[in-house]
């Protein structure tokens, strides 16, 4: 009697940690799976990589086709005075002239191409000192795009030339970039209001007359 | 009883280190005055003959092109005490007349920033010190 039940003990511990080490493999198989979806060479998490307090992973899912982003998010006054640093810069410097456009709207290379230069962006002097320069570049290499359809052809620098912009306002006519409201496609704010905060919704697109 | 004292010569010692450390420390609140000073010394240092910076001078210059696209009005408006309008993007700008808007010539740094991309986009090069305090005397005269 005394052998039956452990045995019964031994088969059940065997079977617990089976079952355990069973759900971490295939747990650890889903995660290579996304990272090969959405990786553009650097992984996420230098921050925390780095001994700051633990955030929680800020992948979430993208629009309805699946698509995953890496969104920025704000600091929210837990430690982490370096991200803060790099955020508030960030916010300051690349919204002074035009929104600060998310930085997972580009990849890597070309945020790496436009912080490089600066004195000529896009015809007009944006110049940084290399300390500012220095602050925000990682911040944008963390958070940048990391679908292979967020490149064109080559380097791009505009958001506006990237495959993926293309192809989700392929139905937008010309006509439309054109009315007073609008201006240009790189006024997001104008059909997109929560652009600023990251948001670009497509049931919340609203187009303006 | 030391305590004090120690504390005293501890905090002068840090006061000491940020002063001869030269970084700019929390808030170096600098005043437009400041900068017209600075601009002064260095117009007196390019040009012994130097008399003075001209509010209707300034005011041309900042009105006019200079050889390229933009003015300084193109997005400061020739009002600066009103808000003006990024000329490529569209994006509101705060006045730029210290008059209507304190943050304005607050902060070198900022100062620094504005006047090398700015000149640079307005005249190709950098502006000079007369230039800069014309200007800025421009600003300070304007009424809101």
């Amino acid at each position: 009697m005394m052998d039956r039940s452990r045995w019964m003990n031994i088969r059940l511990a065997v079977t617990l940690v089976l079952l355990i080490t069973g759900g971490w493999v295939l747990s650890a198989g889903a995660d290579d799976d996304e990272r090969d979806e959405t990786a553009y060479g650097r992984e996420q998490g230098e921050y925390h990589a780095r001994g700051k307090p633990h955030r929680e992973s800020h992948e979430r899912e993208g629009n309805e086709r699946g698509e995953r982003r890496s969104d920025l998010p704000v600091p929210d006054g837990r430690g982490q005075p370096e991200f803060k640093a790099a955020f508030e810069a960030w916010k300051a410097e690349c919204s002074s002239c035009h929104m600060a456009y998310p930085p997972r709207l580009l990849p890597t290379d070309s945020w790496r191409a436009l912080m490089g230069g600066l004195s000529d962006h896009f015809g007009t002097d944006a110049s940084l000192d290399q300390e500012t320069v220095d602050r925000i570049l990682p911040l944008l290499e963390q958070y940048a795009g990391r679908r292979r359809s967020q490149a064109g052809t080559g380097l791009v620098l505009r958001i506006t030339d990237t495959r993926w912009f293309r192809h989700e306002h392929d139905e937008v006519g010309s006509a439309v970039w054109k009315r007073p409201a609008v201006g240009s496609p790189s006024n997001c704010m104008a059909c997109h209001a929560g652009a600023e905060q990251g948001d670009f919704d497509e049931d919340a697109v609203r187009i303006p007359r | 009883m030391s305590y004090p004292i120690r504390f005293s010569v501890a905090g002068m010692v840090v006061v000491l280190a940020a002063a001869l450390s030269g970084t700019p420390s929390l808030s170096r609140a600098e005043t437009p005055s400041d900068f017209l000073a600075a601009f002064e010394a260095g117009a007196r240092a390019a040009d012994s003959g130097f008399a003075g910076f001209s509010a209707a001078r300034g005011e041309l210059f900042f009105n006019k092109t200079h050889g390229r696209e933009w003015s300084c009005s193109s997005c400061h408006t020739a009002r600066p005490v009103q808000s003006g309008k990024h000329a490529r993007t569209g994006k509101s700008i705060d006045p730029l007349s210290p008059n209507a808007n304190a943050e304005r010539f607050t902060r070198s740094k900022k100062v620094e920033k504005w006047f090398r991309r700015n000149c640079n986009d307005v005249l190709g090069r950098e502006c000079s010190a007369l230039e800069k305090g014309d200007v800025l005397t421009f600003l300070m005269a304007v009424k809101p």
